[in-house]
């Protein structure tokens, strides 16, 4: 069941068209991450999903419930974490997200449970009676990723969730990730950092000028851009031979030598590829490692996108 | 790549300057490029051009009193400038570096080859110079002044450098301000502060007095009993009474200049420092249950400890309410208490005259003064309630949640009603001696009192709406004193240019009736209370307090229904 779905949605500010006839299905469980350059439109369509912002046109669903109409019943289901966000002055962090329970209508009695829970997970319950002005950045996006929580949704839109953080706070971040997914959640995820993104989504969506490019499972994308295999021979010893049985093999391209290993393109099977690697044998090469290289994110996204905004 | 012959043109006079000539060209492009700025200034030639017209006279009087009125016109022309230069340059100035700070874009700018001297001068000629755009913008209107041959150039000259050195004050009060304090909107009721002092200031002023004196340059016994000698004001008054002395000229320029001097002084020394860290961050939470109980009965300022830990928001009550009076108007009750006193002490010895003083007039002027200094002071409190929501960047996240924009809206209110109350509290505290001394007529008390409740809720709500019309706070304080003058004043200004006398008597007709009924609170209370010497209450002034209290719960109501369109879409 699509958990968050777009249909041909449009948002126009006066000349410049932010998103044009965007349509998103986002499975239950997904964590989807949405990518694309600066001024593509990623943002908008977040701010359109978390009630936000009025499309120009086309409709939007959180499960189910359409996000115009029923605003009010989204925000129920719906956390949102903005790319850019403050804390009020004078709070702890305790009063905080207090505050924000009490603004998520959860009842008293229940609240100082879900509050320690919420703190547990994003690892803050020793900073509980600190005033959130006085904390890091790292620690602003954890406080605020557990005011996106407090009310249990079931749908989270995280926008530039790890943009500033250190190394360890990213990794740490891309954990908590995982562990919402394990709990069930339904993750929209946006940001830049391609490389998390690989390891943290299982779907992913490109947007440039405003536009989906490509969308669906990461591996299955990769699958469909990319028409040959990319391999990488090391030989101990025999690199000569290797060379030439590589040059005579049909359907093996744009061999890169360096020393005792080869990095070349084989528009081959799996079957010819065995093949491959039994004639290699057979010419005397003692081979160290044979291996078709993964494709990452960055791949998809550069050949994928155009590099406007 | 060869230099094109326009890139070459473009480049040689950032290059050639000083690299303060490329900070003042991006401030003075950045100021002008704005809305904000063509509004101000279209508003303003708007405003000249309507003084203009109405003045201008009928064939039958142009030969006759031509040269009488060209000075009337250069006057109230050279006054609104006065005004403008009054209200607009501090803001700007006062905005210069304390925006910069929280854009964090100052440290690039101190980053660069420019000296904090550099960024002080730039920041002040980009100042000034909006107040010439202003000036040249009313050049075409002015230069009506001269078909009626009244005025001498010479006089317009020092007209002119009047208002350019008080200008000059006026931005580097602005300025220093904005390297004093963190926040835009201290900063900029700082430089209003500073403003004051600058027009009106009393003490340092005898310093270039004496100087002159004692130089034997000026008769110091010339100018001891012009009133206001060294104010700009009372300078260009004299100017168009055709009474300036020359000492007199010299005194308001250099009176103007040492302000600016101590100022730029001043400005320099704080941009040396570092800005001190938020109070709350230097301040620690009591924990020590002894050491709390002991401050808390500390009298009076520690009544009230802002980092006492505060107890969960209750079930089925308004969190945007609680949040505001228990974190907002709590943590700074050490502040109210003081306000409350500093209000009581001021409003007490200001009663004194009243109490002394058997005429009803006396009780009527203190009132008056109340309600002046209410909606002076109100409007700042809650211009930036909304705006500061999206200054800081909370708006998104209060905008996802389940708190209604009824909540929200009665929320700001209601706190913003509480930091008002101190003030009101000690006007009727101090005004316990007036009951006590002469035992009035229990009806112009009330009056009294209910005008003074209007304005401060009505200041209150101008406040909040002119918070929802922008999402900075600097142009949501101007724009909540525009909007408290053209309700306060606005009748007093509309009875001016039509020339309707303000008569203190018992209305006459059922015109006359509505006209007291859509006067200001302020104006309203004065004619009631002085068209019966008992002061009771006539049925035009109960329509008046009617009508101003239903346009203040119009008004919330509105800033509802706007604040519930504008959650649904960006700003």
């Amino acid at each position: 069941m699509a958990l968050i779905e777009t249909k041909n949605l449009t948002k126009r500010y006066n000349n410049l068209l932010a998103v044009k006839d965007l349509s998103l299905r986002i499975e239950e469980r997904d964590i989807f991450g949405f990518i694309g350059p600066n001024g593509a439109g990623k943002t908008t369509t977040i701010r359109i999903l978390a009630t936000l912002l009025e499309p120009t046109s086309g409709a939007a669903y959180i499960d189910g419930v359409n996000v115009v109409t029923h605003p009010y019943e989204v925000k129920k289901i719906v956390g949102f974490m903005p790319d850019a966000f403050g804390v009020y002055d004078g709070m702890r962090l305790r009063e905080y997200l207090d505050f924000f329970g009490a603004a998520y209508k959860i009842p008293l009695r229940k609240r100082r449970a879900i509050i320690d829970d919420v703190l547990e997970l994003t690892d803050l319950t020793t900073k509980a009676d600190d005033f959130v002005s006085s904390f890091s950045r790292g620690m602003k996006q954890r406080c605020c990723l557990a005011k996106t929580l407090i009310h249990d949704p079931k749908v989270l839109l995280l926008d530039e969730p790890a943009s500033g953080l250190d190394p360890r706070a990213r990794i740490e971040f891309r954990e908590l990730v995982k562990t919402l997914r394990d709990m069930g959640k339904t993750i929209l995820i946006s940001s830049h950092i391609l490389t998390e993104m690989g390891d943290m989504c299982n779907k992913i969506g490109i947007i440039e000028r405003g536009q989906l490019v490509s969308a669906g499972d990461f591996r299955e994308i990769l699958k469909q851009l990319r028409q040959t295999r990319e391999i990488r021979l090391l030989v101990v010893d025999g690199a000569d031979a290797a060379a030439r049985v590589l040059e005579e093999t049909p359907g093996v391209e744009h061999i890169d030598r360096s020393g005792n290993e080869f990095q070349f393109e084989a528009n081959l099977g799996h079957t010819e590829l065995a093949g491959l690697h039994e004639k290699l044998f057979k010419a005397g090469v003692r081979v160290l490692f044979f291996q078709e290289e993964e494709g990452t994110l960055e791949d998809v996204f550069l050949q994928v996108t155009k590099g406007g905004i | 790549m060869p230099r094109t012959g326009a890139r070459m043109r473009l480049a040689l006079p950032i290059g050639l300057a000083p690299p303060i000539a490329a900070l003042i060209k991006r401030e003075f492009v950045s100021t002008l490029r704005g809305l904000r700025s063509f509004v101000l200034m279209a508003l303003f030639v708007l405003v000249c051009i309507v003084v203009v017209v109405w003045l201008w006279p009928d064939e039958e009087r142009l030969f006759v009193q031509a040269a009488e009125l060209s000075r009337e016109l250069m006057m109230q022309i050279a006054f609104l400038l006065l005004g403008a230069c009054a209200l607009f340059v501090p803001a700007l100035g006062a905005t210069s570096i304390v925006v910069e700070r929280e854009q964090q874009t100052f440290d690039f700018l101190r980053t660069t080859l420019i000296r904090p001297s550099g960024i002080i001068v730039a920041k002040l000629l980009n100042t000034v110079g909006f107040f010439l755009v202003l000036f040249v913008a009313v050049t075409p209107v002015l230069s009506a002044v001269f078909f009626l041959f009244g005025l001498d150039w010479f006089e317009f000259v020092q007209a002119l450098g009047i208002l350019l050195a008080t200008a000059f004050s006026c931005a580097m009060a602005g300025i220093l301000a904005s390297a004093w304090f963190r926040k835009p909107l201290i900063a900029i009721g700082g430089a209003y502060i500073g403003v004051l002092i600058a027009m009106l200031g009393s003490f340092i002023l005898r310093i270039p007095v004496i100087m002159l004196t004692l130089f034997g340059l000026f008769r110091l016994s010339r100018l001891r009993n012009i009133p206001l000698a060294w104010s700009p004001v009372g300078a260009l008054l004299a100017l168009f009474d055709q009474s300036l002395l020359p000492e007199q000229f010299v005194l308001v320029l250099m009176y103007q200049a040492m302000f600016c001097g101590i100022c730029f002084a001043l400005t320099l020394n704080a941009l040396g420092r570092e800005p001190a860290p938020p109070m709350l961050e230097r301040m620690k939470p009591i924990d020590d249950p002894r050491i709390l109980h002991m401050r808390r009965h500390t009298w009076p300022y520690y009544l009230i400890d802002p980092l006492a830990r505060k107890k969960p928001i209750e079930d089925g009550r308004n969190p945007m309410l609680v949040r505001e009076l228990r974190w907002g108007v709590a943590n700074r009750g050490t502040l109210l208490l003081r306000t409350f006193f500093v209000g009581f002490i001021i409003w007490f010895f200001t009663s004194i005259p009243a109490a002394l003083d058997t005429h009803v007039e006396a009780v009527v002027y203190w009132f008056v003064f109340q309600m002046v200094v209410t909606a002076a002071l109100a409007p700042a409190f809650l211009a930036n309630t909304l705006t500061k929501e999206y200054e800081v960047g909370n708006i998104d996240m209060l905008r996802m949640t389940l708190i209604t924009s009824r909540q929200v809206i009665l929320g700001k209110v209601i706190a913003g009603g509480m930091v008002v109350l101190p003030f009101v509290l000690a006007a009727i505290a101090a005004s316990l001696s007036l009951v006590i001394m002469h035992h009035y007529e229990w009806e112009l008390l009330l009056s009294g009192y209910a005008s003074l409740a209007v304005c401060a809720v009505l200041s209150v709500a101008l406040g909040l709406f002119a918070s929802l019309l922008t999402t900075r706070s600097s142009t949501a304080l101007v724009l909540a004193y525009l909007l408290a003058v053209a309700v306060f004043a606005g009748s007093f200004v509309v009875r001016y240019l039509f020339d309707l006398e303000i008569a203190f008597r018992p209305p006459d007709n059922a015109l006359h009736a509505l006209c007291r009924c859509l006067d200001s609170p302020i104006i309203a209370f004065a004619v009631n209370a002085r068209t019966d010497v008992n002061g009771s209450l006539s049925v035009s002034w109960l329509g008046n307090v009617f009508l101003y209290g239903a346009g203040c719960v119009a008004l919330i109501a509105y800033s509802i229904r706007r604040f519930e369109r504008l959650r649904r879409r960006d700003a």
